[in-house]
């Protein structure tokens, strides 16, 4: 189960790369407007350790105005399964995780009903 | 023809040299040639790793600028089997140029939110550059440093968004001592994995071979 593949369908393919003109220059400027190519470059003086952030002028590069919305998509913190930072019996875990289960609830939303219990 | 492959991200520490060193040390102990671009600044792959004692001789790693990729690869290009470029992991000229020159871009992600936005910048990149390009570039995301036995909610949660996002994932590569060793020890899966020096080092040569066989899948579907 461990072997490796076999060598046949390991040997790369053989890729047909018959010469195209490229537009480099609009390839470059697609790259810059993508927020990549923010340093080093033919024109560039010698590239630093690390690139500055950049928010192009669409707001597709590096930080707030990113166009990517994975955090957005997340649900909100307060609806999140909660992870209990805390030791405990497997068979407490276990009934509340039942408990969660059968009324169809968080269980942040059964600490939440435990708490006001409490109080 | 060469087979050129990107490992790009624009996220350090997720795992794009050890991609690289894993997938190039399968492809030359199945008796290719293998070069490896080292375009980082940090030179990981030429001063940390690559070892003409220990590392086989199907192997060869030059360093360059990210300026100099485009160059590198040109001056290369069907002397290898294969071309492996591994960049820093900065949105930088590099990066772009190792995108333009690849035929397929492996974008390894670990599995966080985090991470998985860098991840779907340069993906969605590579999809701008393919709708202006005459010429095609694969890119897939790579599960980079999975626990092999849990897998928590975040996790699952963060794959669930991937594919919401539309983001194509080809393979996973769990977390192995096997991987790390190859720095250790200077060397390639294949040679940890024999006399089992590093137990891990056959699931991981078989992982990583699972990856390219399915890489050549892609390229096969997209040829036909």
């Amino acid at each position: 189960m461990n072997e490796p593949m076999s060598r046949a369908s390991l040997r790369p393919p053989s890729i047909k790369r018959e010469p195209i003109e490229e537009d480099d220059a609009k390839l470059t400027e697609l790259a810059k407007n993508n927020g990549f190519a923010a340093s080093g470059g033919p024109s560039s003086p010698p590239e630093p350790n690390r690139a500055p952030p950049v928010i192009s002028p669409q707001g597709q590069g590096q930080g707030q105005g990113q166009a990517l919305s994975l955090r957005e998509r997340r649900p909100p913190k307060e609806i999140r399964s909660v992870a209990f930072n805390c030791k405990m019996k497997p068979s407490v875990k276990a009934r509340l995780d039942e408990i969660c289960v059968e009324r169809g609830i968080s269980q942040a939303d059964l600490l939440e009903e435990l708490v006001a219990q409490y109080e | 023809m060469t087979f050129i492959i990107a490992c790009a991200s624009s996220k350090g520490g997720c795992g794009k040299s050890t991609l690289a060193v894993a997938i190039g040390g399968v492809y030359a102990s199945n008796g290719s040639s293998v070069l490896l671009i080292d375009a980082d600044t940090r030179r990981r792959l030429e001063d940390e790793w690559y070892n003409p004692k220990t590392v086989s001789s199907n192997i060869s790693v030059i360093s360059t600028r990210s300026e100099d990729i485009a160059k590198a690869v040109e001056a290369q290009r069907d002397k290898y089997d294969v071309i492996i470029i591994d960049v820093e992991g900065s949105a930088n000229w590099g990066l772009a140029e190792a995108i333009k020159a690849a035929d397929f871009c492996l974008v390894p992600s670990n599995v966080s939110f985090q991470d998985l936005r860098d991840a779907q910048r340069v993906y969605d990149h590579v999809e701008s550059l393919n709708s202006e390009s005459k010429r095609y570039r694969h890119c897939w995301i790579v599960w980079n440093r999975v626990p092999p036995a849990i897998r928590s909610k975040e996790m699952t949660a963060t794959m669930e968004e991937a594919v919401a996002n539309g983001l194509r994932v080809i393979g996973t590569v769990h977390e192995r001592d096997a991987y790390k060793a190859m720095f250790s020890y200077q060397s390639t899966l294949d040679k940890l994995r024999a006399g089992n020096a590093v137990p891990s080092a056959a699931k991981a040569e078989s992982e990583i071979a699972r990856l390219i066989t399915a890489m050549h899948d892609e390229l096969q579907k997209k040829a036909a």
